[in-house]
């Protein structure tokens, strides 16, 4: 335990220490606030002023998509750093010369980058949280459920992208990560989701794009279904598929991540 | 003080291979309690290697390391090593403080046991006073202390150090030196690779040199550095004569003043130089076996080798 504590410790210390996390934080907060600050009490949708019900489920799926797109742009530079940053520095011969093994180290490495994320998240909802609660006149805890839904995502793209760092350079990681995350946004549209599953396309395109809906990590349709578990406080039919997806990518991920880590010489 | 009756690092036709280039060619060693070995070699003579092989950080291509008699892929083995790799990576944005309990946590020293140990090694490492400090604004001299204290932090069995005494002032060497031979003397095992051979040849109880992979000589650093069958002899009165004496048991190959270095012939004895030089009516001063600088004794082995191919 000690060890374990020992790793997340550097990690988090040496994030600690960087500019950028609190450049992205900074940039986060004034966004959330703007955001925050202008939404409307008397919002009309459809020429109809909206109830104070279905306004403040338009919060929260704001305020969650908000904070996860800010803590996934995180996530996927923690992952950049998680496998590369002692090795780089050639720091990793002091710390794999000790007595831990090669999956405690990198668990324990992504472990710290999730800590590092999703305090981002936390931070960044707690402000609007704040915000709406007092120009509402409310106490509305539900946003709570969605934002500790959001870890899945966040351990999901901080695995993904540390597995391909593994494998590639952690720029061309990044890059692959941010590609990953904007493509899993179109896949969860609903209307391409229905052109996938269903018959109207011819079927060579039908497999590959069923092949490339596996691929890509669920990380939008997570987002998703924090936002109906908030609002709904039930995760449906598509909610169980997502999980179930996004558990096997995430254990796959961390399973290669190890298998690959162990194998590497420094 | 040996407490210990197998070797604590047993390496057995060791061989590490990057495509077609051997970085290290069936290399075999053991390391015994209370032993420092020295490790020479050029610079990609394959002593990194060697050492990177034992810790698990690269794997071999054929051969095995046992480590107190345990397959060294058993990482609660390296619980039992002190490592300082040259050039060491620090974690600079820590304080001195912060940087060993990382490091002591790491080992898995509990709270009480790492405060304890910090404090006794800063003190001792002369940094106490520099405790809360960033690290990145130590000297090399400093950071070369800092290194070394997370090496010995553990209480290991077996250290390895890779030019321990870099950057380090000769006061500071002199410490280092001396906590190496402390904990020799409570049964560690050193296994030292330092580009200042003066340093190995003060320090190690054997040596081994390797080139381009290969071990090319190994042994006790005094075996090593004694040149056979030649003896220094120092006179009290210099005598020409002297010379056609020597020459029926062997040569003189250097005089210098009163100071006369022989080689002798086979079957014959250090009591044949006494007699030779006794029957001149000349009185002997000192005799003792011709030795060699271990740099001397590197130097010439590698240019031997070089010479060959």
């Amino acid at each position: 335990m000690t060890r374990f504590a020992g790793i997340i410790y550097g990690f988090i210390s040496y994030i600690g220490r960087r500019k950028t996390f609190y450049t992205v934080l900074g940039f986060g907060l004034v966004f959330v606030f703007i955001s925050s600050c202008f939404y409307s009490e008397n919002l009309i949708i459809n020429q109809r002023t909206i109830e104070q019900s279905e306004l403040i489920k338009i919060v929260r799926a704001v305020t969650l998509y908000l904070s996860t797109f800010w803590g996934m742009i995180f996530a996927i530079l923690m992952g950049m750093t998680t496998s590369t940053s002692e090795t780089d520095s050639k720091q990793i011969y002091l710390v794999l010369s000790k007595p831990i093994t090669r999956a405690e180290y990198i668990l324990s490495r992504m472990f710290g980058a999730l800590v590092i994320s999703f305090s981002i998240i936390f931070i960044m909802s707690f402000l609007s949280w704040i915000i709406y609660n007092l120009r509402l006149g409310m106490l509305d805890l539900r946003l709570w459920i969605g934002v500790g839904t959001i870890t899945l995502d966040l351990t999901l793209v901080i695995s993904f992208v540390t597995l391909i760092s593994l494998i590639i350079p952690r720029i061309l990681a990044g890059f692959i990560g941010i590609i990953s995350y904007l493509s899993s946004f179109i896949l969860s549209i609903e209307v391409i989701k229905e052109l996938i599953f269903s018959g109207q396309i011819p079927v060579h395109i039908r497999i590959i794009a069923r092949i490339i809906y596996i691929i890509v990590p669920p990380f939008a349709s997570i987002t998703k279904l924090a936002t109906n578990l908030t609002n709904e406080l039930s995760i449906g039919q598509s909610g169980i598929s997502t999980l179930i997806h996004a558990l096997a990518y995430l254990i796959t991920c961390l399973f290669l991540c190890v298998i690959i880590f162990r194998r590497k010489e420094f | 003080m040996v407490l210990y009756d197998m070797a604590l690092v047993e390496i057995d036709s060791l061989t590490k291979k990057y495509g077609n280039l051997t970085a290290l060619d069936s290399f075999s060693f053991q390391l015994n309690e209370g032993e420092i070995v020295g490790l020479l070699g050029r610079n990609g003579a394959g002593k990194t290697t060697a050492m990177k092989l034992i810790l698990d950080l690269i794997r071999p291509t054929s051969g095995t390391i046992k480590i107190m008699g345990k397959n060294h892929y058993n990482h609660t083995m390296r619980r039992q090593i002190g490592f300082l790799p040259e050039n060491p990576a620090l974690t600079l944005h820590l304080s001195a403080i912060n940087s060993l309990n990382y490091y002591g946590m790491l080992i898995g020293l509990d709270k009480a046991t790492r405060k304890k140990k910090i404090d006794m090694l800063l003190n001792r490492m002369g940094l106490f006073d520099y405790r809360n400090t960033r690290i990145n604004g130590f000297s090399l001299g400093m950071q070369q202390r800092i290194a070394f204290s997370q090496a010995v932090m553990g209480e290991p069995k077996i250290l390895i150090l890779d030019e321990p005494t870099s950057g380090l002032d000769p006061i500071w060497r002199r410490e280092i030196r001396s906590i190496i031979r402390e904990m020799t003397n409570n049964g560690c095992g050193v296994f030292l690779s330092s580009h200042i051979l003066a340093e190995i040849e003060l320090e190690c109880d054997r040596a081994i040199i390797i080139d381009k992979g290969k071990v090319i000589k190994e042994g006790k650093i005094d075996t090593l550095i004694t040149v056979k069958r030649q003896y220094e002899v120092e006179v009290n009165h210099f005598k020409q004569s002297l010379i056609k004496n020597i020459d029926k048991i062997g040569r003189v190959l250097e005089i210098n003043g009163n100071k006369l270095r022989i080689e002798l012939n086979g079957g014959f004895a250090p009591q044949d130089i006494i007699d030779a030089v006794n029957k001149e009516g000349v009185d002997i001063i000192s005799l003792s076996s011709f030795k060699l600088t271990l740099e001397e004794v590197f130097v010439d082995l590698v240019k031997e080798k070089d010479k060959r191919k």
